[in-house]
Protein backbone atom coordinates (compact mmCIF):
# COMPACT_ATOMS: atom_id res chain seq x y z
CA UNK A 1 0.00 0.00 0.00
CA UNK A 2 1.39 3.33 -1.01
CA UNK A 3 0.47 6.69 0.40
CA UNK A 4 0.83 10.03 -1.28
CA UNK A 5 3.08 12.67 0.27
CA UNK A 6 0.05 15.01 0.66
CA UNK A 7 -1.92 12.34 2.51
CA UNK A 8 1.08 11.62 4.71
CA UNK A 9 1.47 15.30 5.54
CA UNK A 10 -2.26 15.47 6.38
CA UNK A 11 -1.96 12.43 8.63
CA UNK A 12 1.04 13.91 10.39
CA UNK A 13 -0.84 17.23 10.92
CA UNK A 14 -3.86 15.40 12.33
CA UNK A 15 -1.65 13.31 14.60
CA UNK A 16 0.06 16.44 15.84
CA UNK A 17 -3.31 18.05 16.45
CA UNK A 18 -4.54 15.00 18.38
CA UNK A 19 -1.40 15.05 20.53
CA UNK A 20 -1.82 18.79 21.19
CA UNK A 21 -5.42 18.22 22.23
CA UNK A 22 -4.50 15.41 24.63
CA UNK A 23 -1.67 17.46 26.13
CA UNK A 24 -3.95 20.47 26.59
CA UNK A 25 -6.57 18.33 28.35
CA UNK A 26 -3.94 16.66 30.51
CA UNK A 27 -2.36 19.99 31.52
CA UNK A 28 -5.68 21.64 32.30
CA UNK A 29 -5.53 24.21 29.51
CA UNK A 30 -9.11 23.58 28.46
CA UNK A 31 -12.27 23.40 30.54
CA UNK A 32 -14.83 22.04 28.02
CA UNK A 33 -14.97 19.21 25.52
CA UNK A 34 -17.12 18.44 22.51
CA UNK A 35 -18.39 14.90 23.00
CA UNK A 36 -20.94 12.59 21.42
CA UNK A 37 -21.63 11.62 17.89
CA UNK A 38 -20.50 13.95 15.17
CA UNK A 39 -24.06 14.56 14.02
CA UNK A 40 -25.23 15.32 17.59
CA UNK A 41 -22.30 16.80 19.44
CA UNK A 42 -22.64 18.11 22.99
CA UNK A 43 -20.48 20.45 25.03
CA UNK A 44 -19.33 19.08 28.36
CA UNK A 45 -17.74 21.45 30.96
CA UNK A 46 -14.80 19.99 32.88
CA UNK A 47 -14.67 20.70 36.61
CA UNK A 48 -18.30 21.67 36.90
CA UNK A 49 -20.31 24.44 35.37
CA UNK A 50 -19.42 27.94 36.56
CA UNK A 51 -22.69 29.40 35.29
CA UNK A 52 -24.35 29.08 38.68
CA UNK A 53 -21.54 30.98 40.35
CA UNK A 54 -21.69 33.67 37.73
CA UNK A 55 -25.48 34.06 38.09
CA UNK A 56 -25.05 34.27 41.86
CA UNK A 57 -22.54 37.13 41.81
CA UNK A 58 -24.68 39.03 39.28
CA UNK A 59 -27.44 39.48 41.85
CA UNK A 60 -25.12 40.45 44.72
CA UNK A 61 -25.39 44.03 46.02
CA UNK A 62 -21.70 44.25 46.81
CA UNK A 63 -19.08 44.31 44.10
CA UNK A 64 -18.12 40.72 43.27
CA UNK A 65 -15.74 39.15 40.79
CA UNK A 66 -13.84 35.98 40.07
CA UNK A 67 -10.18 36.19 39.11
CA UNK A 68 -8.13 33.42 37.56
CA UNK A 69 -4.78 32.09 38.70
CA UNK A 70 -2.95 34.91 36.87
CA UNK A 71 -4.90 37.64 38.69
CA UNK A 72 -7.14 38.52 35.71
CA UNK A 73 -10.82 39.11 36.19
CA UNK A 74 -13.04 36.37 34.68
CA UNK A 75 -16.43 37.58 35.83
CA UNK A 76 -17.50 40.75 37.57
CA UNK A 77 -20.92 42.04 38.43
CA UNK A 78 -22.22 45.52 37.60
CA UNK A 79 -21.51 46.86 41.09
CA UNK A 80 -17.88 45.77 40.82
CA UNK A 81 -17.47 47.62 37.50
CA UNK A 82 -19.12 50.71 38.96
CA UNK A 83 -16.87 50.71 42.03
CA UNK A 84 -13.65 50.41 40.00
CA UNK A 85 -14.97 52.78 37.29
CA UNK A 86 -14.10 50.39 34.45
CA UNK A 87 -15.25 47.24 32.67
CA UNK A 88 -13.41 44.56 34.54
CA UNK A 89 -13.38 41.21 32.63
CA UNK A 90 -10.03 40.39 31.08
CA UNK A 91 -8.14 43.03 33.08
CA UNK A 92 -5.68 42.42 35.85
CA UNK A 93 -7.13 43.08 39.30
CA UNK A 94 -3.97 45.05 40.20
CA UNK A 95 -4.68 47.45 37.29
CA UNK A 96 -8.25 48.04 38.44
CA UNK A 97 -7.52 48.85 42.08
CA UNK A 98 -5.74 52.00 43.24
CA UNK A 99 -3.44 49.97 45.43
CA UNK A 100 0.16 48.85 45.62
CA UNK A 101 0.46 45.90 43.17
CA UNK A 102 2.42 44.01 45.80
CA UNK A 103 -0.50 44.32 48.21
CA UNK A 104 -2.92 43.05 45.55
CA UNK A 105 -0.54 40.17 44.86
CA UNK A 106 -0.57 39.42 48.58
CA UNK A 107 -4.34 39.37 48.45
CA UNK A 108 -4.20 36.68 45.74
CA UNK A 109 -1.40 34.69 47.31
CA UNK A 110 -2.02 30.97 47.04
CA UNK A 111 -2.15 30.33 50.74
CA UNK A 112 -4.57 28.73 53.09
CA UNK A 113 -5.72 31.90 54.82
CA UNK A 114 -9.49 31.83 54.71
CA UNK A 115 -10.02 35.48 53.82
CA UNK A 116 -7.63 38.32 53.05
CA UNK A 117 -8.67 41.97 53.03
CA UNK A 118 -7.23 45.23 51.81
CA UNK A 119 -8.54 48.77 52.13
CA UNK A 120 -8.20 51.01 49.06
CA UNK A 121 -9.24 54.52 48.15
CA UNK A 122 -10.69 54.56 44.65
CA UNK A 123 -11.13 57.89 42.85
CA UNK A 124 -13.89 58.33 40.32
CA UNK A 125 -16.38 60.87 38.96
CA UNK A 126 -18.17 60.89 42.33
CA UNK A 127 -14.95 61.62 44.20
CA UNK A 128 -13.08 59.34 46.59
CA UNK A 129 -14.60 56.01 47.56
CA UNK A 130 -13.28 53.85 50.36
CA UNK A 131 -13.43 50.16 49.50
CA UNK A 132 -12.64 47.05 51.46
CA UNK A 133 -11.36 44.36 49.10
CA UNK A 134 -11.75 40.81 50.33
CA UNK A 135 -10.37 37.71 48.70
CA UNK A 136 -10.96 34.02 49.17
CA UNK A 137 -9.52 31.10 47.17
CA UNK A 138 -12.10 29.63 44.80
CA UNK A 139 -12.04 26.74 42.35
CA UNK A 140 -13.84 27.90 39.21
CA UNK A 141 -14.14 25.02 36.81
CA UNK A 142 -10.57 23.94 36.22
CA UNK A 143 -9.16 27.26 37.39
CA UNK A 144 -7.77 27.75 40.90
CA UNK A 145 -8.68 31.40 41.25
CA UNK A 146 -10.09 33.74 43.84
CA UNK A 147 -13.47 35.18 44.65
CA UNK A 148 -13.18 38.92 45.20
CA UNK A 149 -15.68 41.21 46.88
CA UNK A 150 -15.64 45.00 47.07
CA UNK A 151 -17.51 46.63 49.93
CA UNK A 152 -18.13 50.36 49.69
CA UNK A 153 -17.44 51.69 53.19
CA UNK A 154 -17.32 55.34 52.11
CA UNK A 155 -20.30 56.35 54.23
CA UNK A 156 -18.96 54.50 57.24
CA UNK A 157 -15.48 56.05 56.85
CA UNK A 158 -16.92 59.54 56.33
CA UNK A 159 -19.19 59.15 59.34
CA UNK A 160 -16.25 58.00 61.45
CA UNK A 161 -14.14 60.91 60.21
CA UNK A 162 -16.95 63.36 60.86
CA UNK A 163 -17.32 61.98 64.37
CA UNK A 164 -13.57 62.24 64.89
CA UNK A 165 -13.59 65.83 63.55
CA UNK A 166 -16.49 66.62 65.84
CA UNK A 167 -14.62 65.18 68.82
CA UNK A 168 -11.50 67.15 67.84
CA UNK A 169 -13.50 70.37 67.47
CA UNK A 170 -15.16 69.76 70.84
CA UNK A 171 -11.76 69.06 72.37
CA UNK A 172 -10.29 72.26 70.96
CA UNK A 173 -13.27 74.29 72.10
CA UNK A 174 -13.17 72.77 75.56
CA UNK A 175 -9.44 73.30 76.02
CA UNK A 176 -9.18 76.96 75.00
CA UNK A 177 -9.25 79.47 77.82
CA UNK A 178 -11.17 82.04 75.82
CA UNK A 179 -14.93 82.03 75.77
CA UNK A 180 -16.00 80.74 72.35
CA UNK A 181 -19.58 81.01 71.09
CA UNK A 182 -20.64 79.75 67.66
CA UNK A 183 -23.75 81.41 66.23
CA UNK A 184 -25.89 80.54 63.23
CA UNK A 185 -26.95 83.04 60.56
CA UNK A 186 -29.81 84.22 62.80
CA UNK A 187 -27.48 84.97 65.69
CA UNK A 188 -28.64 81.95 67.70
CA UNK A 189 -25.90 80.25 69.71
CA UNK A 190 -25.31 76.72 68.43
CA UNK A 191 -22.29 75.89 70.50
CA UNK A 192 -20.48 77.32 73.51
CA UNK A 193 -17.47 76.08 75.43
CA UNK A 194 -17.06 75.86 79.19
CA UNK A 195 -15.28 79.23 79.29
CA UNK A 196 -18.38 80.86 77.76
CA UNK A 197 -20.11 80.37 81.13
CA UNK A 198 -18.11 83.45 82.15
CA UNK A 199 -20.47 85.42 79.89
CA UNK A 200 -23.72 83.63 80.58
CA UNK A 201 -24.15 81.35 83.56
CA UNK A 202 -26.67 78.98 81.94
CA UNK A 203 -26.43 76.88 78.79
CA UNK A 204 -26.25 79.43 75.95
CA UNK A 205 -27.16 76.97 73.17
CA UNK A 206 -30.43 77.86 71.50
CA UNK A 207 -30.49 81.42 72.85
CA UNK A 208 -29.95 84.60 70.84
CA UNK A 209 -26.41 85.88 71.40
CA UNK A 210 -27.60 89.50 71.56
CA UNK A 211 -30.09 88.64 74.33
CA UNK A 212 -27.82 86.65 76.60
CA UNK A 213 -24.62 88.67 76.12
CA UNK A 214 -25.46 92.37 75.89
CA UNK A 215 -22.26 94.26 75.13
CA UNK A 216 -21.16 97.87 75.37
CA UNK A 217 -18.13 98.58 73.16
CA UNK A 218 -15.44 100.46 75.10
CA UNK A 219 -14.53 102.70 72.19
CA UNK A 220 -17.14 103.94 69.69
CA UNK A 221 -17.85 102.07 66.44
CA UNK A 222 -20.19 99.11 66.58
CA UNK A 223 -23.16 99.85 68.76
CA UNK A 224 -24.05 96.54 70.41
CA UNK A 225 -24.01 92.73 70.26
CA UNK A 226 -26.40 92.64 67.30
CA UNK A 227 -24.23 95.03 65.27
CA UNK A 228 -21.11 93.05 66.12
CA UNK A 229 -22.65 89.79 64.85
CA UNK A 230 -23.96 91.46 61.69
CA UNK A 231 -20.53 92.87 60.95
CA UNK A 232 -18.85 89.50 61.62
CA UNK A 233 -21.12 87.74 59.12
CA UNK A 234 -21.10 90.33 56.34
CA UNK A 235 -18.13 92.63 56.67
CA UNK A 236 -14.51 92.14 57.58
CA UNK A 237 -13.89 90.21 60.81
CA UNK A 238 -14.05 92.09 64.11
CA UNK A 239 -10.62 91.92 65.72
CA UNK A 240 -9.57 92.82 69.23
CA UNK A 241 -12.48 95.07 70.18
CA UNK A 242 -12.65 96.02 73.85
CA UNK A 243 -16.16 95.46 75.18
CA UNK A 244 -17.94 95.71 78.50
CA UNK A 245 -20.43 92.97 79.37
CA UNK A 246 -22.60 94.43 82.15
CA UNK A 247 -24.64 91.23 82.68
CA UNK A 248 -21.69 88.81 82.81
CA UNK A 249 -21.67 86.89 86.09
CA UNK A 250 -17.99 87.46 86.81
CA UNK A 251 -15.49 89.54 84.89
CA UNK A 252 -17.03 92.19 82.69
CA UNK A 253 -14.13 93.54 80.63
CA UNK A 254 -13.41 91.46 77.51
CA UNK A 255 -11.44 91.62 74.27
CA UNK A 256 -13.79 90.43 71.52
CA UNK A 257 -13.03 88.95 68.09
CA UNK A 258 -15.68 87.67 65.70
CA UNK A 259 -15.27 86.04 62.30
CA UNK A 260 -17.63 84.49 59.76
CA UNK A 261 -18.11 80.73 59.90
CA UNK A 262 -17.72 79.29 56.42
CA UNK A 263 -18.41 75.64 55.71
CA UNK A 264 -16.79 75.32 52.28
CA UNK A 265 -17.60 77.83 49.54
CA UNK A 266 -20.33 80.42 49.66
CA UNK A 267 -21.79 82.81 52.17
CA UNK A 268 -21.13 82.56 55.89
CA UNK A 269 -23.42 80.16 57.68
CA UNK A 270 -22.86 81.95 60.97
CA UNK A 271 -20.02 83.36 62.98
CA UNK A 272 -17.58 82.47 65.72
CA UNK A 273 -17.19 84.88 68.63
CA UNK A 274 -14.21 84.64 70.97
CA UNK A 275 -13.91 86.74 74.09
CA UNK A 276 -10.82 87.06 76.28
CA UNK A 277 -11.14 88.07 79.92
CA UNK A 278 -9.39 91.44 80.30
CA UNK A 279 -9.75 91.70 84.08
CA UNK A 280 -6.09 91.07 84.85
CA UNK A 281 -4.94 93.35 82.05
CA UNK A 282 -7.25 96.11 83.22
CA UNK A 283 -6.04 95.65 86.80
CA UNK A 284 -2.43 95.85 85.57
CA UNK A 285 -3.24 99.04 83.67
CA UNK A 286 -4.81 100.55 86.78
CA UNK A 287 -1.82 99.53 88.87
CA UNK A 288 0.53 101.06 86.30
CA UNK A 289 -1.40 104.32 86.35
CA UNK A 290 -1.32 104.33 90.13
CA UNK A 291 2.42 103.73 90.16
CA UNK A 292 3.01 106.49 87.63
CA UNK A 293 1.05 108.95 89.81
CA UNK A 294 2.89 107.74 92.88
CA UNK A 295 6.24 108.14 91.13
CA UNK A 296 5.32 111.65 90.03
CA UNK A 297 4.38 112.49 93.62
CA UNK A 298 7.60 111.06 95.04
CA UNK A 299 9.82 112.79 92.50
CA UNK A 300 8.19 116.09 93.34
CA UNK A 301 8.67 115.40 97.05
CA UNK A 302 12.30 114.46 96.52
CA UNK A 303 12.98 117.63 94.51
CA UNK A 304 11.27 119.77 97.16
CA UNK A 305 13.42 118.08 99.78
CA UNK A 306 16.60 118.76 97.77
CA UNK A 307 15.63 122.42 97.34
CA UNK A 308 15.06 122.71 101.12
CA UNK A 309 18.38 120.99 101.86
CA UNK A 310 20.13 123.35 99.46
CA UNK A 311 18.68 126.49 101.01
CA UNK A 312 19.33 125.49 104.61
CA UNK A 313 22.83 124.23 103.86
CA UNK A 314 23.78 127.48 102.10
CA UNK A 315 22.66 129.44 105.15
CA UNK A 316 24.66 127.39 107.64
CA UNK A 317 27.79 126.48 105.69
CA UNK A 318 30.68 128.82 106.29
CA UNK A 319 32.42 128.12 102.99
CA UNK A 320 32.00 126.29 99.71
CA UNK A 321 33.97 123.24 100.82
CA UNK A 322 31.75 122.78 103.90
CA UNK A 323 28.66 123.30 101.73
CA UNK A 324 29.81 120.68 99.27
CA UNK A 325 30.47 118.06 101.92
CA UNK A 326 27.35 118.69 103.99
CA UNK A 327 25.08 119.00 100.96
CA UNK A 328 26.47 115.85 99.34
CA UNK A 329 26.13 113.84 102.55
CA UNK A 330 22.54 114.91 103.03
CA UNK A 331 21.55 114.13 99.45
CA UNK A 332 23.30 110.75 99.79
CA UNK A 333 21.27 110.05 102.93
CA UNK A 334 18.15 110.81 100.93
CA UNK A 335 19.38 108.56 98.09
CA UNK A 336 20.18 105.70 100.50
CA UNK A 337 16.60 105.55 101.73
CA UNK A 338 15.31 105.87 98.15
CA UNK A 339 17.51 102.99 97.05
CA UNK A 340 16.25 100.88 99.88
CA UNK A 341 12.67 101.73 99.04
CA UNK A 342 13.18 101.02 95.33
CA UNK A 343 14.66 97.60 96.13
CA UNK A 344 11.62 96.79 98.20
CA UNK A 345 9.17 98.19 95.63
CA UNK A 346 8.37 101.07 97.94
CA UNK A 347 6.98 98.92 100.68
CA UNK A 348 7.92 96.41 103.32
CA UNK A 349 10.75 98.35 105.02
CA UNK A 350 11.44 98.08 108.77
CA UNK A 351 13.02 100.75 110.96
CA UNK A 352 16.03 98.45 111.22
CA UNK A 353 16.43 98.44 107.41
CA UNK A 354 16.50 102.25 107.35
CA UNK A 355 18.92 102.49 110.29
CA UNK A 356 21.36 100.08 108.66
CA UNK A 357 21.16 101.92 105.32
CA UNK A 358 21.71 105.35 106.83
CA UNK A 359 24.23 104.48 109.50
CA UNK A 360 26.42 102.02 107.63
CA UNK A 361 29.13 104.69 106.94
CA UNK A 362 29.17 105.57 110.65
CA UNK A 363 29.09 101.97 111.78
CA UNK A 364 32.49 101.56 110.09
CA UNK A 365 33.75 104.33 112.32
CA UNK A 366 31.83 103.31 115.44
CA UNK A 367 31.99 99.54 115.17
CA UNK A 368 30.11 97.89 118.01
CA UNK A 369 29.29 101.23 119.54
CA UNK A 370 26.00 101.55 117.74
CA UNK A 371 23.38 99.09 119.04
CA UNK A 372 19.75 98.59 118.02
CA UNK A 373 16.83 96.90 119.74
CA UNK A 374 13.25 96.14 118.71
CA UNK A 375 13.36 97.92 115.35
CA UNK A 376 11.55 95.29 113.30
CA UNK A 377 8.36 97.29 112.88
CA UNK A 378 7.26 97.92 109.28
CA UNK A 379 6.91 101.58 108.32
CA UNK A 380 5.44 103.40 105.30
CA UNK A 381 7.63 104.66 102.47
CA UNK A 382 7.02 108.25 103.44
CA UNK A 383 8.02 107.59 107.07
CA UNK A 384 11.12 105.70 105.86
CA UNK A 385 12.36 108.75 103.89
CA UNK A 386 11.73 111.02 106.86
CA UNK A 387 13.39 108.94 109.59
CA UNK A 388 16.22 108.11 107.18
CA UNK A 389 17.04 111.81 106.98
CA UNK A 390 16.66 112.20 110.79
CA UNK A 391 19.05 109.33 111.54
CA UNK A 392 21.54 110.74 109.03
CA UNK A 393 21.50 114.13 110.76
CA UNK A 394 21.76 112.58 114.22
CA UNK A 395 24.70 110.43 113.13
CA UNK A 396 26.44 113.39 111.45
CA UNK A 397 26.10 115.45 114.62
CA UNK A 398 27.31 112.52 116.74
CA UNK A 399 30.46 112.27 114.64
CA UNK A 400 31.06 116.01 114.80
CA UNK A 401 30.16 116.77 118.38
CA UNK A 402 28.69 113.77 120.16
CA UNK A 403 29.24 110.16 121.06
CA UNK A 404 31.13 109.21 117.91
CA UNK A 405 33.54 112.17 118.25
CA UNK A 406 35.36 110.40 121.08
CA UNK A 407 36.69 106.89 121.48
CA UNK A 408 34.39 106.01 124.34
CA UNK A 409 30.94 107.14 123.33
CA UNK A 410 28.17 104.87 122.12
CA UNK A 411 24.69 105.12 120.63
CA UNK A 412 21.63 102.98 121.41
CA UNK A 413 18.62 103.04 119.13
CA UNK A 414 15.52 101.22 120.36
CA UNK A 415 11.76 101.13 120.29
CA UNK A 416 10.07 102.35 123.46
CA UNK A 417 6.93 100.85 124.90
CA UNK A 418 3.73 102.73 125.40
CA UNK A 419 3.19 104.86 122.31
CA UNK A 420 -0.15 106.65 122.44
CA UNK A 421 -2.92 105.00 120.34
CA UNK A 422 -0.63 102.50 118.68
CA UNK A 423 2.08 104.99 117.69
CA UNK A 424 5.67 103.79 117.36
CA UNK A 425 8.13 105.62 119.61
CA UNK A 426 11.85 105.35 118.86
CA UNK A 427 14.70 106.58 121.00
CA UNK A 428 18.23 107.63 119.95
CA UNK A 429 20.38 107.85 123.02
CA UNK A 430 24.05 108.83 123.03
CA UNK A 431 26.26 108.07 126.07
CA UNK A 432 29.93 108.24 126.96
CA UNK A 433 30.76 111.15 124.67
CA UNK A 434 31.83 114.70 125.49
CA UNK A 435 29.61 116.77 127.75
CA UNK A 436 26.72 118.12 125.73
CA UNK A 437 25.44 121.64 125.77
CA UNK A 438 22.55 123.07 123.80
CA UNK A 439 23.80 124.82 120.65
CA UNK A 440 23.42 128.55 120.46
CA UNK A 441 21.49 128.46 117.17
CA UNK A 442 19.60 125.67 115.41
CA UNK A 443 21.15 124.54 112.14
CA UNK A 444 19.46 122.69 109.32
CA UNK A 445 20.24 119.44 111.12
CA UNK A 446 18.07 120.36 114.03
CA UNK A 447 15.32 121.65 111.72
CA UNK A 448 15.40 118.38 109.80
CA UNK A 449 15.29 116.34 112.98
CA UNK A 450 12.46 118.20 114.62
CA UNK A 451 10.34 118.82 111.54
CA UNK A 452 10.81 115.80 109.27
CA UNK A 453 8.26 113.75 111.10
CA UNK A 454 5.74 116.56 111.20
CA UNK A 455 4.47 115.41 107.76
CA UNK A 456 2.01 113.17 109.55
CA UNK A 457 -0.50 114.17 112.16
CA UNK A 458 0.58 112.79 115.49
CA UNK A 459 4.17 112.35 114.28
CA UNK A 460 7.20 114.31 115.46
CA UNK A 461 10.57 114.34 117.14
CA UNK A 462 12.06 115.98 120.20
CA UNK A 463 15.74 116.69 120.89
CA UNK A 464 17.08 116.66 124.41
CA UNK A 465 20.62 118.01 124.88
CA UNK A 466 21.28 116.03 128.01
CA UNK A 467 24.86 116.70 129.26
CA UNK A 468 25.46 112.91 129.28
CA UNK A 469 24.51 112.64 125.63
CA UNK A 470 21.92 113.71 123.07
CA UNK A 471 18.53 111.97 123.33
CA UNK A 472 16.16 112.11 120.39
CA UNK A 473 12.64 110.69 120.63
CA UNK A 474 10.74 110.03 117.39
CA UNK A 475 7.05 109.25 117.15
CA UNK A 476 5.34 107.64 114.13
CA UNK A 477 1.53 107.56 114.08
CA UNK A 478 -0.15 104.14 113.49
CA UNK A 479 -1.29 105.00 109.95
CA UNK A 480 2.38 104.86 108.90
CA UNK A 481 2.83 101.40 110.40
CA UNK A 482 1.37 99.03 107.79
CA UNK A 483 0.20 95.65 109.00
CA UNK A 484 2.49 92.73 108.16
CA UNK B 1 3.96 44.56 6.33
CA UNK B 2 1.32 47.17 5.57
CA UNK B 3 0.14 45.12 2.61
CA UNK B 4 -0.40 42.06 4.77
CA UNK B 5 -3.95 40.73 4.52
CA UNK B 6 -6.03 40.63 7.70
CA UNK B 7 -5.81 37.46 9.66
CA UNK B 8 -9.12 35.73 10.07
CA UNK B 9 -9.36 34.15 13.50
CA UNK B 10 -12.13 31.94 14.85
CA UNK B 11 -12.23 31.37 18.60
CA UNK B 12 -14.35 28.49 19.81
CA UNK B 13 -15.64 28.91 23.37
CA UNK B 14 -18.15 27.17 25.62
CA UNK B 15 -20.38 29.86 27.07
CA UNK B 16 -18.82 31.58 30.10
CA UNK B 17 -16.40 28.94 31.31
CA UNK B 18 -13.33 30.49 32.95
CA UNK B 19 -11.01 29.30 30.16
CA UNK B 20 -13.38 30.60 27.50
CA UNK B 21 -13.52 34.04 29.10
CA UNK B 22 -9.77 34.09 29.62
CA UNK B 23 -9.20 33.10 25.97
CA UNK B 24 -11.46 35.88 24.70
CA UNK B 25 -9.77 38.60 26.76
CA UNK B 26 -6.26 37.26 26.07
CA UNK B 27 -6.86 37.09 22.32
CA UNK B 28 -8.28 40.62 22.16
CA UNK B 29 -5.38 42.01 24.16
CA UNK B 30 -2.72 40.27 22.07
CA UNK B 31 -4.29 41.34 18.77
CA UNK B 32 -4.69 44.95 19.88
CA UNK B 33 -1.10 45.10 21.00
CA UNK B 34 0.59 43.20 18.18
CA UNK B 35 -1.73 43.18 15.15
CA UNK B 36 -3.63 46.46 15.35
CA UNK B 37 -6.09 46.75 12.42
CA UNK B 38 -4.90 43.50 10.85
CA UNK B 39 -7.21 40.92 12.28
CA UNK B 40 -10.80 39.75 12.33
CA UNK B 41 -12.09 37.74 15.25
CA UNK B 42 -15.15 35.54 15.13
CA UNK B 43 -16.14 34.11 18.50
CA UNK B 44 -18.20 30.95 18.19
CA UNK B 45 -20.07 29.75 21.26
CA UNK B 46 -20.38 26.00 20.93
CA UNK B 47 -22.68 25.84 23.91
CA UNK B 48 -25.29 27.64 21.85
CA UNK B 49 -24.60 25.69 18.66
CA UNK B 50 -22.47 22.58 19.22
CA UNK B 51 -22.74 21.52 15.58
CA UNK B 52 -20.46 24.34 14.54
CA UNK B 53 -17.63 22.28 16.05
CA UNK B 54 -17.68 20.10 12.98
CA UNK B 55 -16.36 22.78 10.64
CA UNK B 56 -12.95 22.80 12.23
CA UNK B 57 -13.24 19.45 13.97
CA UNK B 58 -13.05 21.04 17.44
CA UNK B 59 -12.69 18.70 20.41
CA UNK B 60 -11.25 20.82 23.26
CA UNK B 61 -12.47 24.26 24.25
CA UNK B 62 -11.25 26.92 24.05
CA UNK B 63 -9.54 26.54 20.68
CA UNK B 64 -8.35 29.30 18.37
CA UNK B 65 -8.30 28.62 14.63
CA UNK B 66 -6.34 30.76 12.23
CA UNK B 67 -8.40 30.44 9.06
CA UNK B 68 -6.46 32.93 7.03
CA UNK B 69 -3.84 33.04 5.85
CA UNK B 70 -3.61 29.40 5.00
CA UNK B 71 -2.47 26.91 6.12
CA UNK B 72 -5.01 26.65 8.89
CA UNK B 73 -3.57 26.57 12.41
CA UNK B 74 -5.06 25.63 15.79
CA UNK B 75 -4.04 26.82 19.23
CA UNK B 76 -5.66 24.98 22.13
CA UNK B 77 -6.04 26.61 25.56
CA UNK B 78 -6.83 29.98 27.12
CA UNK B 79 -4.10 31.78 25.10
CA UNK B 80 -2.33 32.96 28.28
CA UNK B 81 1.05 32.06 26.73
CA UNK B 82 1.49 35.14 24.57
CA UNK B 83 4.70 33.98 22.84
CA UNK B 84 3.11 30.71 21.80
CA UNK B 85 0.08 32.56 20.39
CA UNK B 86 2.22 34.99 18.40
CA UNK B 87 4.38 32.21 16.97
CA UNK B 88 1.28 30.37 15.71
CA UNK B 89 -0.44 33.48 14.36
CA UNK B 90 2.50 34.57 12.23
CA UNK B 91 3.77 32.92 9.07
CA UNK B 92 7.41 31.99 8.89
CA UNK B 93 8.17 34.83 6.43
CA UNK B 94 6.45 37.55 8.54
Amino acid sequence: MSISPEALADLQRRLQEAEDTLRAIREGEVDALVVGRMDQPQVFAIGGDAEGFRAFIEVMDTGAAAVDDTGRVLYANATFAELVNAPAPGRALADLLAADPAEVAGLLADDTSPRATLQVTQYGPAGARFLVVASKPLQIGTVAGHAITLSDVTDRVRTARAEQNERTAQGILASVNEAVLVCDADGIVTRGNAASRALYADDPVGRAFADIVPLVPAQGGLADSRAILERAMTGPPVQGMEVFAPDAPGAKDFLLSAAPLRMGEGAASGCVVTMVDMTQRKAAERQQLLLMNELDHRVKNALAMVIAITRRTIRTAGDLATFEKTFTDRVRALAATHNLLAKNAWKGLTVQNVVVAELSPFMDMGGQRITTEGLDTLISAEAAVAIGLVFHELATNAVKYGALSSDTGSIAIRALDGGAEGALVLEWRETGGPVVSKPTHGGFGETVITQSLAFAQGGGATLDYDPAGVICTLTLPPEHLPAV
Amino acid sequence: MNQEKPKKLVLYVAGQTPKSLAAISNLRRICEEHLPGRYEIDVVDLRENPKLAREHNIVAIPTLVRELPVPLRKIIGDLSDEEKVLVNLRLENE
